[in-house]
């Protein structure tokens, strides 16, 4: 068999492959991509080896702990503005009560 | 990796200075009297805020009395030191009335809080006289013109 068989180049120029497509080609890449690629941060490297988690959830994981950071500050800066304002509302209210009871501090309101 | 590290500590820090000064501004936004307040923050139930409302009615006569018995006295006393007689028996003599009158308005505010502390449940009782006894004014030993 030659190189330049005619009839071979024909067959071959006429010959086709009908592969049904993957539905989850596109996703396997990826996939198989990922498991090459080295862990963002070698804490979740680690963790994941340890736990049986493919380094590919990892992706996440930055992302994640960032959000729940930001929420966690929010949260944070709201307990703390909350203690502060109670604190200081008991205060005001507890001086103005004492005030309506206290003789000796109306006399001092009224005293020019 | 240091800058954008650095950036999200910052973000951190802004989210929290924005989340504590919306609070605190929402917060002073709410318009409470004293004794809605008192209400709230000690747990009265409608029985006990009626009877520590009808405490305070009865001992405001009181307190108006004692309240304007000091007056009188700070004026005499007051006019007393105008005269330049701050050494004089009447000056010494209203003096000590003037500080009878304070430990008498001092035991009268003392025995009304743990009247009203009673009213309440034995342990916002307490925290009630804690709140309010470190306010309340102790000039026992102090002349009129130490009065601020």
């Amino acid at each position: 068999m030659s190189n330049q068989d005619p009839n071979l180049s024909k067959v071959l120029r006429s010959w086709e492959v009908d592969v049904p497509a993957s539905p989850r080609f596109n996703a396997e890449v990826w996939a198989k991509i990922e498991a090459t690629r080295e862990a963002p941060l070698s804490v979740a490297a680690f963790l994941g080896k340890r736990l049986g988690i493919p380094v590919r959830f990892f992706r996440w994981a930055l992302p994640l702990t960032a959000c729940l950071t930001l929420v966690v500050a929010a949260a944070a800066g709201v307990s703390i503005g909350a203690l502060r304002t109670n604190h200081s509302l008991n205060d005001r209210m507890a001086a103005a009560y004492v005030r309506t009871i206290d003789p000796l501090q109306m006399t001092v309101d009224r005293h020019p | 990796m240091k800058k954008r590290l650095a950036g999200f500590l910052i973000l951190v820090l802004a989210v929290a200075a924005t989340a504590f000064g919306l609070t605190c501004y929402l917060s002073s936004r709410k318009a409470e009297d004293q004794w809605t307040w008192l209400r709230r923050e000690f747990r009265l139930s409608d029985a006990q805020y009626t009877r520590i409302l009808a405490l305070h009615e009865a001992y405001q006569p009181i307190c108006a009395d004692h309240c304007n018995r000091i007056m009188a006295m700070q004026e005499r006393m007051a006019e007393l030191e105008k005269s330049g007689a701050k050494t004089s028996p009447d000056y010494v003599a209203a003096q000590e009335e003037w500080q009878a009158i304070t430990r008498e308005c001092n035991r009268a505010t003392m025995e009304h809080l743990e009247k009203v502390a009673k009213e309440m449940d034995p342990a916002e009782g307490r925290r009630y006289l804690d709140l309010m006894v470190p306010r309340v004014s102790r000039r026992d030993h102090r002349g009129a013109s130490e009065v601020q």
